[in-house]
C-alpha cells in the first residue's frame, strides 16, 4: 500500500506491539495475560507491518513462521518433560530461584510453557496469513 | 512408572517438531513409522499393566483429580490405545508410497502425526473439557490433512465436512456449559459421583447435547450425510485413516459418557439409542448398495458398521458392551484394510470406480486376497472377526429380548455381504472390457506389507476370539462397574495430595 502515513506508523508501531507483548507474556503468571494473547499481539504488529509492505515482509521477521512454530513447541515440549527428572507427573511445575544482589527471580517451567504457546501462536497466525497473502499476491 | 501414562500423547508430540525440521523425506518416513511402531508397544504394555494392577491414574501437573486433569487408562481406554496404534504404523507405511511428495514437503508427516495426537488423547484423558480439546486436535490436524493438495473435489468435500464439525464441537461446548453448571465439575470420574445421587431428570438436556455432537461425529442415523460427501476425496491413505479412527472416537466418547454417567433414565436413552442404531444400519447399508464408486460404497459402510457399536451400547448388557468393543477393534481393521486396497487398486488401474475395473483376480491375485479377507471379514463369515463380532451382539440381543434390533442386525449382514460380492464381482471377477492389461505391474511392496499385516490381524482376532471376547468382556464388566472407575480416579488424587 503505498501510503506514507501508513507506512511510518507500521515501522515504528511494529517494535511497540512486540515489546507490549512481551510485557503481557511475563505478567500472565498472576495477572490476565500469558502466551496466547501475547502471541496475539506479537503476531497482529508483525501482520500489520507486512499488510503495509507486503507479504515478503512476513518471511524477513526475525525468524520464518515455520521456525517459531517448531520453537514453540520444543518449549511446551521442554517444560511438559521436565517434571520427570523430578519424577513428578506430566507438566508439573518445577521452580528455581535466583539471587542477583537486589533483585530474587524465580524462573519455573510455566514460563516456559507460557514462551512456547507464545511463539507457537506467533508461528501458526504467520502461516496462515502468509500463505493467504500469497495466494491473492498482496505485494 | 507412572510416566508410562503419558507416552501414547507424548511420542507423536515429540515427533511433530522432528518432522518438521527435517528436510528429507525419506528420513521423514523411517520418523514416522518408527514413531507409530513406539506407541503400538507402549499401547500393548499399558494394556498389559492395567490388566495386572488395574486402572491407571496420573494426575496431570500433579493436581488433584476433581481440580486437576486426570489421565485415565482402563481396559477400554488400552484396547482402543492399541488400536490407534496399529492403524497408525500401518498407514505411516503405507504413505510412504501413496501420498506423494509434493504433500510430503507440505507437512504430511507432522499433521498425521498431531492427528494421532489428537485421538491418543481422547482417548486417555479423564475430564470432558480436556476431552473437547482433544477432539478439537484430531479435527484441526484432520481438516489440514482433508485438504492438503488443494484438489477441487477436496476442498468441496472439506467445506461439509468442517461445517459439520464446527456443529457438533458448538453443541459439544454447551453440553460441558451446561453440565458444568448443573454439577460444579468437569472431571468425568467426579460427574459419575454426583450425578448418581443428584436429580438425573436435570441432565437429560445435557446428555442430548453430547448425544448429538458425538452423534455427528461418529455419524449415526440423522447426522451421517457429512462422512460419504468428503472421505472419498483424500488420497487413499488419509481416508482410510479416516475411515479407521475418526468416527470411532466418537463412538468411544459415547460409551464413555452413557456407560459412566449418564446411565439415569435408561428407558428412554436405551430405546433412543437402539432406534438410531438399527435406522444407521439399515439405511447406511441400504445407500452403499447403490454406490459406484469403490470409496464411496466403503464409506457409506462406515456408517452401517457405526449402528452395530451403538446397537451394543444401546442393549447394555456386560455381553453387549463387550461385543461393541470388540465390534470396534474388528471394524477398525477391516475396514481400513479395504480402503488401503482401494488405493492399490487405483494405483495399478487408475480407477475408483466398479464399473470401469475388471479382471483384476487374474492379474493380481495377491491384491484379490488381501481384499477377500477384510470384506469377508465385514460381510461376518466364519472364522474371521466381523463373524464373532456379529455373534456376540446377536446373543446379547437375544438374551435381552430386544427381537426387532437383532434382526435389523442380521438383514444388514447379508445386505453387507450383497455390496461386498458386488465389488468382488466387478472388479475382480469379471474381465476387463478393454481387454489389454498390463499384468507387468506389481503392487508396491510398501503398499501391499500393510493389508497383509492387517488381514493377519482380521483373522487372529478371528481365529483367538475367545481371548479377545474374554479381554472385551473384562474391560465391558469395567465400564459397567464405574465404581472402580471413580475410586481409582478421586481416590489416588487423595493419596499423592495428602493436604
Amino acid at each position: 500500500m503505498n501510503s506514507i502515513i501508513l507506512k511510518i506508523t507500521a515501522k515504528y508501531l511494529k517494535p511497540v506491539f512486540i515489546v507490549f507483548s512481551i510485557y503481557v507474556l511475563l505478567r500472565g503468571h498472576n495477572s490476565p495475560g500469558g502466551g496466547f494473547i501475547a502471541g496475539l499481539l506479537a503476531s497482529s504488529g508483525i501482520l500489520f507491518y507486512s499488510l503495509t509492505y507486503g507479504s515478503d515482509a512476513i518471511n524477513q521477521t526475525y525468524l520464518k513462521p515455520k521456525s517459531f512454530i517448531i520453537l514453540g513447541l520444543v518449549g511446551i515440549l521442554l517444560s511438559a518433560t521436565i517434571g520427570f527428572l523430578a519424577s513428578k507427573p506430566l507438566l508439573t511445575g518445577v521452580w528455581h530461584t535466583f539471587k542477583t544482589g537486589l533483585f530474587e527471580v524465580k524462573v519455573g517451567t510455566p514460563l516456559l510453557f507460557d514462551s512456547g504457546v507464545y511463539f507457537l501462536v506467533i508461528g501458526s497466525l504467520l502461516t496462515i496469513t502468509s500463505s493467504i497473502m500469497e495466494e491473492i499476491e498482496w505485494k | 512408572m507412572k510416566g508410562m501414562l503419558t507416552l501414547p500423547i507424548l511420542i507423536p508430540l515429540i515427533a511433530i517438531p522432528i518432522l518438521l525440521v527435517i528436510k528429507n523425506n525419506r528420513i521423514k518416513r523411517i520418523i514416522s513409522i518408527s514413531a507409530t511402531a513406539a506407541l503400538v508397544v507402549v499401547s500393548v504394555h499399558l494394556l498389559q499393566t492395567v490388566q495386572q494392577s488395574g486402572i491407571q491414574v496420573m494426575n496431570i501437573g500433579n493436581w488433584s483429580a476433581p481440580i486437576g486433569i486426570p489421565i485415565v487408562i482402563d481396559l477400554y481406554s488400552a484396547i482402543m490405545l492399541i488400536m490407534a496404534g496399529i492403524i497408525g504404523f500401518c498407514i505411516s507405511i503405507y504413505a510412504s508410497k501413496n501420498i506423494g511428495s509434493q504433500r510430503e514437503n507440505h507437512h504430511f508427516h507432522p499433521l498425521f502425526h498431531a492427528l494421532l495426537l489428537g485421538v491418543n488423547g481422547a482417548f486417555i484423558t479423564g475430564d470432558i473439557f480436556n476431552l473437547f480439546v482433544w477432539f478439537e486436535v484430531m479435527l484441526m490436524a484432520s481438516f489440514c490433512l482433508l485438504i492438503l493438495g488443494n484438489e477441487r473435489a477436496q476442498l468441496e468435500g472439506a467445506i461439509k465436512y468442517i461445517t459439520m464439525s464446527l456443529i457438533s464441537s458448538f453443541l459439544f461446548v454447551a453440553g460441558i456449559g451446561l453440565i458444568y453448571g448443573e454439577t460444579g465439575t468437569l472431571n468425568m470420574a467426579d460427574l459419575a459421583r454426583i450425578i448418581e445421587d443428584d436429580d438425573a431428570m436435570l441432565m437429560n438436556t445435557s446428555a442430548m447435547l453430547f448425544f448429538i455432537a458425538f452423534g455427528i461425529k461418529a455419524a449415526i442415523f440423522p447426522f451421517f450425510y457429512w462422512l460419504p460427501a468428503s472421505y472419498h476425496t483424500p488420497p487413499a491413505a488419509v481416508s482410510a485413516l479416516f475411515a479407521g479412527l475418526l468416527t470411532k472416537v466418537g463412538v468411544y466418547a459415547m460409551v464413555r459418557f452413557f456407560t459412566l454417567f449418564f446411565v439415569h433414565n435408561d428407558a428412554f436413552w436405551h430405546t433412543l439409542l437402539l432406534v438410531v442404531a438399527g435406522a444407521t444400519m439399515f439405511i447406511g447399508v441400504i445407500m452403499a448398495a447403490s454406490q459406484n464408486d469403490i470409496r464411496r460404497i466403503l464409506s457409506f459402510h462406515i456408517i452401517s458398521q457405526i449402528g452395530y457399536m451403538i446397537m451394543g451400547l444401546g442393549i447394555f448388557t456386560p455381553l453387549a458392551i463387550s461385543g461393541a468393543i470388540y465390534f470396534t477393534f474388528h471394524n477398525v481393521m477391516a475396514k481400513t484394510n479395504t480402503f488401503l486396497v482401494a488405493g492399490i487398486i487405483n494405483s495399478l488401474k487408475g480407477s475408483y470406480h466398479i464399473k470401469t475395473l475388471g479382471g483384476l483376480y487374474k492379474q493380481h491375485p495377491l491384491v484379490a486376497f488381501i481384499f477377500f479377507i477384510p470384506a469377508m471379514a465385514l460381510a461376518g463369515l466364519p472364522p474371521l472377526s466381523g463373524f464373532f463380532a456379529k455373534f456376540v451382539l446377536v446373543k446379547a440381543g437375544l438374551e435381552s429380548n430386544e427381537y426387532l434390533i437383532t434382526f435389523v442386525a442380521l438383514l444388514v449382514s447379508i445386505i453387507t455381504l450383497f455390496s461386498m460380492v458386488k465389488i468382488w464381482g466387478h472388479a475382480f471377477w469379471k474381465s476387463e472390457e478393454n481387454g489389454e492389461h498390463d499384468s507387468t505391474r506389481r503392487p508396491a511392496l510398501t503398499l501391499v506389507i500393510p493389508c497383509v499385516l492387517l488381514c493377519c490381524i482380521s483373522a487372529g482376532i478371528g481365529i483367538g476370539a475367545n481371548y479377545c471376547l474374554e479381554l472385551t468382556t473384562s474391560a465391558a464388566e469395567q465400564l459397567l462397574d464405574k465404581k472402580h472407575y471413580v475410586e481409582a480416579v478421586l481416590k489416588i488424587s487423595e493419596h499423592e495430595n495428602p493436604h
